[in-house]
């Protein structure tokens, strides 16, 4: 895929915000978020699914994190 | 009213007439052999009384008044209070002296953001923040900054294929051009990565390469800001991820107002040389 112009760029970024509010709404249950997911790696390109799937791991510990329920020392991030 | 002030007015009054806190009511209830002393603190309706003074203010003994000020000696009689102008006549009186300081009010304030701005450029002399440049466009031309001159602009660092923040920022800068009404003209530079790191240390731009991950792909992490660089090629602002188009065209609009007016009074050029 060539590198995105402003409107595929917002078409992916769309495409993205669904899947991860599909992500949220069912409790990062992947399972249940099989479409959005199709949907999302059809919009972006290779390199910005990976970012995109890193960013949404690295969100989700942190919130974790400052919830108190990880510790930041013993359980580093898993990278997808 | 400080009593201060009071005295200073009965100084600089000529004659004046006896007004209504004069009058016979507000004195009545002080006894004439005693000689009010300033003093806050003794209680009771003269308080704000003017005749507390001066030693002088009971000297006058009329018609039970201890308190007539020794402003003319002739006026001792009290004379009916002076006819009161018309309704309108007093409107545009106060809208007058209204109008009057607003306009003196206003303009005490653009000089001071004038001053500002000429102090502001002075302070950012020191700092030499920016400076000039050579890259290439994405044309493949080679560019220096100091064709731009005569011209603002707008100066975002980014790195290509990146996913989320630059296309916000860079969309942020054109919508900002827009706003002038000028069509955006956005140009992307690179070069070797020596000549990168020259023009980022000129304008203290951070950069740190990340890990190439398993697609040999990287992220650059970098320093997210817009800076405002004026027509002598001067940085003059810049502004972060957190302000919208339209407060920086606000400000942008504010900058370039003030750099024409101060270049026209000829304040820019103060012979300060820039050493780059």
């Amino acid at each position: 895929m060539p590198f995105p112009k402003q409107e595929e760029r917002k078409k992916c970024w769309a495409s993205k915000d669904a899947y991860w509010q599909c992500l949220t709404d069912n409790n990062e249950n992947k399972a249940k978020c099989v479409e959005q997911r199709k949907e999302y790696e059809a919009s972006c390109i290779k390199q910005w699914v990976t970012y995109f799937d890193r960013r949404r791991d690295y969100l989700k510990f942190k919130e974790r994190v400052e919830s108190g329920e990880a510790d930041e020392i013993h359980e580093p991030p898993k990278s997808s | 009213m400080s009593l201060r002030s009071f005295t200073n007015l009965s100084q600089t009054s000529g004659k004046r007439h006896l007004h209504s806190y004069h009058s016979q009511n507000f004195c009545r209830n002080q006894s004439p052999t005693s000689i009010p002393k300033v003093n806050n603190e003794v209680p009771g309706k003269w308080k704000t009384s003017p005749c507390a003074l001066s030693p002088h203010s009971c000297m006058n003994k009329q018609n039970g008044l201890c308190c007539a000020r020794k402003i003319s000696s002739q006026n001792q009689n009290f004379q009916p209070p002076p006819k009161k102008m018309p309704f309108w006549k007093r409107l545009m009186f106060v809208s007058g002296v209204a109008g009057l300081l607003y306009y003196i009010f206003r303009d005490a304030l653009h000089k001071k953001e004038i001053e500002s701005e000429h102090t502001r450029y002075q302070e950012l002399n020191k700092a030499q923040l920016g400076g000039d440049w050579t890259l290439t466009d994405h044309h493949g031309n080679k560019r220096s900054s100091t064709e731009f001159r005569g011209q603002w602009i707008l100066l975002y660092f980014g790195f290509t294929h990146c996913p989320d923040i630059c296309p916000e920022e860079l969309e942020k800068l054109i919508e900002i051009v827009k706003m002038f009404d000028y069509s955006p003209k956005l140009l992307g530079f690179t070069g070797p990565e020596e000549d990168i790191r020259t023009v980022c240390k000129k304008f203290r731009v951070y950069f740190g390469k990340g890990e190439r991950d398993e697609n040999n792909d990287y992220i650059v992490d970098h320093t997210i800001i817009i800076y405002l660089i004026n027509p002598r090629g001067e940085f003059v602002n810049y502004f972060g991820r957190s302000l919208t188009a339209d407060s920086v065209y606000k400000s942008v609009a504010q900058h370039i107002a003030r750099y024409n007016e101060l270049e026209h009074s000829g304040k820019l050029d103060s012979g300060k040389d820039k050493k780059i």
